[in-house]
């Protein structure tokens, strides 16, 4: 058992990064999705304070679970760092002053009383866009580390339109099943925003992604394809998810939103499998980037542990405020 | 050197020293405001509540812009040095993957804290709690990460060999390499700096609301009118008189540590020593230079506790192994400083005549501004002091450093991005406390 353990820890440590990232784009759409309603200051009443309200408390938690995802690889697979700095060095730089943009949004929105600014068009679509970057471009371009591939291959292809698909799918509904329904009260928050108009645009991005990824598929790596059936499996699984979840839309919000969010996982977490036991094919394996011995069973009982010890008090917060 | 590795560096220092301001008040605040909010349930003083609760509005700003920097020192770190990534991550990943936890507690109970006022009541112990952790967390998160500098100012628990002509980590204790030699003088001193920083910089903004309402109290005795409010004189009298007895503590803690710190850096780091203090040649007698005044056997008494002991001077060590000079004028003003930090709170405590006078007043807000100083050069002097090395004797700062182009374009976007955001922070501020409610 604990050989098979010790055999199996990159892809362990591989795990753990994917459960930060998950997290991440999780509740990165909740924050996209309820920024949605300050495009809309007619339908929602220019109500932009309890949006700000709502979500400043989890926003800054939020940003944690990115930088969670970064230190996981640092931590993991120090080996990784020098290819993946230096591969994705133009990306790290666009997101990093992307980063510095929202903070601006951010800043106005939740903490000032600048209400000339809040209540401006462009500063709401900035405040939106800038938030779908975090959501959206941060998320493809961690997965395409997390799986170790460039943009311009296949899987990064399929990727870069898989993802935002679900972040956006994922945002509309966040709006409605929960930041929505708590910020409108006894109204029927469905009436109020176009949520169609982002279901729509989801399942374009969708179908995009199935030819994407249906032509490259000869192209599969050798690596990958004794992993066929698993592919299947996860993509059938993801597909079926998504669909229940858009068919419940109408009666159960919540349940949609746990049904996207689960094929969210899903995809990150194949595509890890799927990579498996590479980081970079054919050249970076887990194995050989992953840190040193004494060092990899210390950091998963910290994992553990902080996670014990964190989720209580995340349960907490969202009790209170989502 | 390299111009794009001069780029890097600049780029680094700048974003380091751009976040460690918002990094200390967050370290910082959560300290005075818990400490306000304890001595007003204690004493059902609602002043003290007041003064808790206003500046726990601060702290959620400056948690934002820190956490957002934080980020990017974060990105930064491994997309800039990942040589440095590559050769240390398995001594420093524990205290960073640490610092992931002490980040995540202090992130969901500064949430908390900040937005249950109204839903908990003032003067609630519930309420409160909550901001006991937020103080554990941002101490840890300080502590965590200081201890991966302190492993790059003095590695242990590791062995290594030059594999394929370059140097690796063959084998790690990585609790010895987290809590290694450096750990305890550095952490101290500089968590205690943050603390001191951020009682001063309170007790200043608590002169000038002082400042600004006298003369409008004198303005209006002048005019006949209803005068100044004695209430908010007295709210922030209190606060000014508080904050200076904690800035006062903390300056006398900075001074220790940084004592224990000097006898480290001769034990531990001699050449950094003998740089910072421009020292030729190796001697017993040790004169210590301080703004060009030589004091005789100074630096042998400040090291050893006697003048017999012997200092190593630069001529020990190879040229080109020398730390730029810069730093033993900026460790001069930094250790007047710390003199300065002390004597501020003093003066106010025994003068109750001259304690509402302008001098004293602007005394406050010099203290305050040299405090912050003070940190800026402190950890100047510590990564300056270290080049040409990332890792001390281990792994040169040139050899870290990424092969990508365009390091330079970045170099330049980012100071103005941290100008622009710092400068919306601070607006957002003035305007929150100069419109709604005064700090």
């Amino acid at each position: 058992m604990l050989t098979f353990f010790n055999a199996h820890l990159p892809l362990a440590a591989l795990l753990v990064a994917g459960f930060f990232l998950w997290c991440y784009v999780v509740v990165a759409s909740v924050e996209f999705g309820a920024t949605l309603f300050l495009l809309f200051p007619k339908l929602s009443g220019g109500r932009t304070i309890p949006v700000a309200k709502l979500l400043s408390p989890v926003w800054e938690v939020n940003n944690v679970f990115l930088v969670g995802f970064f230190v996981s690889l640092i931590a993991f697979f120090p080996g990784f760092i020098p290819w993946f700095s230096t591969a994705l060095f133009i990306p790290l730089c666009i997101f990093l002053v992307a980063s510095g943009i929202r903070i601006f949004s951010v800043l106005i929105f939740f903490y000032s009383s600048f209400s000339r600014l809040q209540q401006s068009m462009m500063m709401r679509l900035i405040f939106t866009l800038s938030a779908f970057i975090a959501a959206g471009t941060a998320a493809w371009g961690a997965t395409s580390v997390i799986v170790g591939v460039s943009p311009v291959l296949w899987l990064g292809q399929f990727l870069i339109l898989e993802i935002p698909a679900v972040v956006l799918a994922l945002s509309g509904l966040a709006a409605f099943a929960g930041v929505g329904i708590k910020l409108f009260s006894g109204v029927d928050a469905r009436s109020m925003v176009p949520l169609g108009i982002f279901i729509d645009l989801s399942c374009v991005v969708f179908a995009f992604s199935a030819i994407v990824f249906f032509r490259v598929l000869p192209l599969f790596a050798a690596h990958a394809a004794g992993s066929t059936d698993l592919l299947w499996l996860s993509i059938a699984l993801a597909i079926a998810l998504a669909l229940v979840a858009l068919g419940r839309l109408a009666s159960r919000p919540s349940a949609t939103f746990l049904g996207l969010a689960a094929m969210m996982g899903i995809l990150i977490f194949y595509a890890i499998s799927l990579q498996y036991p590479y980081l970079v094919y054919p050249f970076i394996t887990a194995a050989g980037a992953f840190t040193a011995a004494a060092t990899a069973p210390i950091l998963f009982i910290v994992f553990l542990v902080g996670f014990v010890l964190v989720l209580p008090s995340l349960i907490l917060l969202y009790k209170l405020f989502l | 050197m390299n111009p794009d590795l001069l780029w890097g560096r600049v780029l680094m220092g700048d974003t380091l020293g751009f976040h460690i301001l918002f990094a200390l008040l967050g370290v910082g605040i959560p300290l005075l405001v818990s400490l306000a909010e304890l001595i007003g349930i204690v004493r059902r003083d609602g002043d003290f509540l007041q003064f808790a609760r206003r500046w726990s509005f601060a702290m959620g700003v400056l948690f934002v812009v820190g956490a957002i920097s934080g980020t990017i020192v974060a990105v930064e770190f491994f997309m800039l040095w990942p040589g440095f990534v590559a050769f240390a991550g398995p001594a420093i990943g524990l205290p960073m993957f640490l610092e992931v936890f002490a980040f995540f507690i202090e992130a969901i109970f500064l949430g908390i804290y900040l937005f249950t006022w109204d839903r908990w009541g003032d003067g609630s112990w519930r309420h409160w709690l909550t901001s006991l952790p937020i103080i554990l967390g941002s101490v840890a998160s300080a502590f965590l990460i200081t201890t991966v500098n302190a492993f790059m100012n003095e590695p242990s628990g590791i062995v290594t060999r030059i594999v394929g002509g370059v140097q690796k980590i063959v084998s790690v204790n990585p609790w010895q390499a987290m809590f290694g030699p450096a750990v305890l003088p550095e952490t101290s001193h500089s968590i205690v700096a943050y603390y001191a920083t951020t009682f001063f910089v309170a007790a200043a903004i608590c002169v000038l609301a002082l400042w600004r309402r006298r003369g409008a109290a004198v303005a209006a005795r002048m005019s006949a009118s209803s005068g100044a409010d004695p209430v908010t004189m007295r709210y922030f009298s209190k606060g000014l008189l508080f904050c200076l007895i904690g800035a006062f503590v903390f300056a006398l803690a900075v001074g220790f540590t940084g004592d224990n710190s000097a006898r480290f850096l001769a034990s531990h780091e001699p050449l950094k020593l003998a740089a910072i203090e421009q020292l030729p040649a190796t001697e017993s007698y040790a004169p210590l230079r301080f703004f060009g005044v030589r004091i005789p056997d100074g630096l042998s008494e400040l090291v050893g506790g006697t003048p017999r002991t012997v200092v190593k001077g630069l001529a020990a060590f190879d040229p080109a192994l020398w730390p730029p000079s810069f730093i033993h004028w900026l460790f001069d003003a930094m250790a007047t400083t710390g003199f300065f930090l002390v004597v501020v709170p003093v003066l106010y405590f025994l003068g109750r005549r001259w304690r509402r006078s302008r001098v004293m007043f602007l005394l406050i807000i010099a203290a305050a501004l040299a405090a912050i100083f003070s940190v800026e050069a402190g950890w100047i002097i510590t990564e300056v002091g270290r080049q040409p090395f990332v890792v001390a004797g281990l792994l040169k700062t040139a050899a870290a450093f990424t092969p990508s182009a365009g390091v330079v374009v970045i170099a330049l976007v980012f100071p103005v991005l941290y100008i622009v955001l710092a400068v919306i922070a601070l607006w957002i501020l003035i305007c929150h406390y100069t419109r709604h409610a005064p700090l």
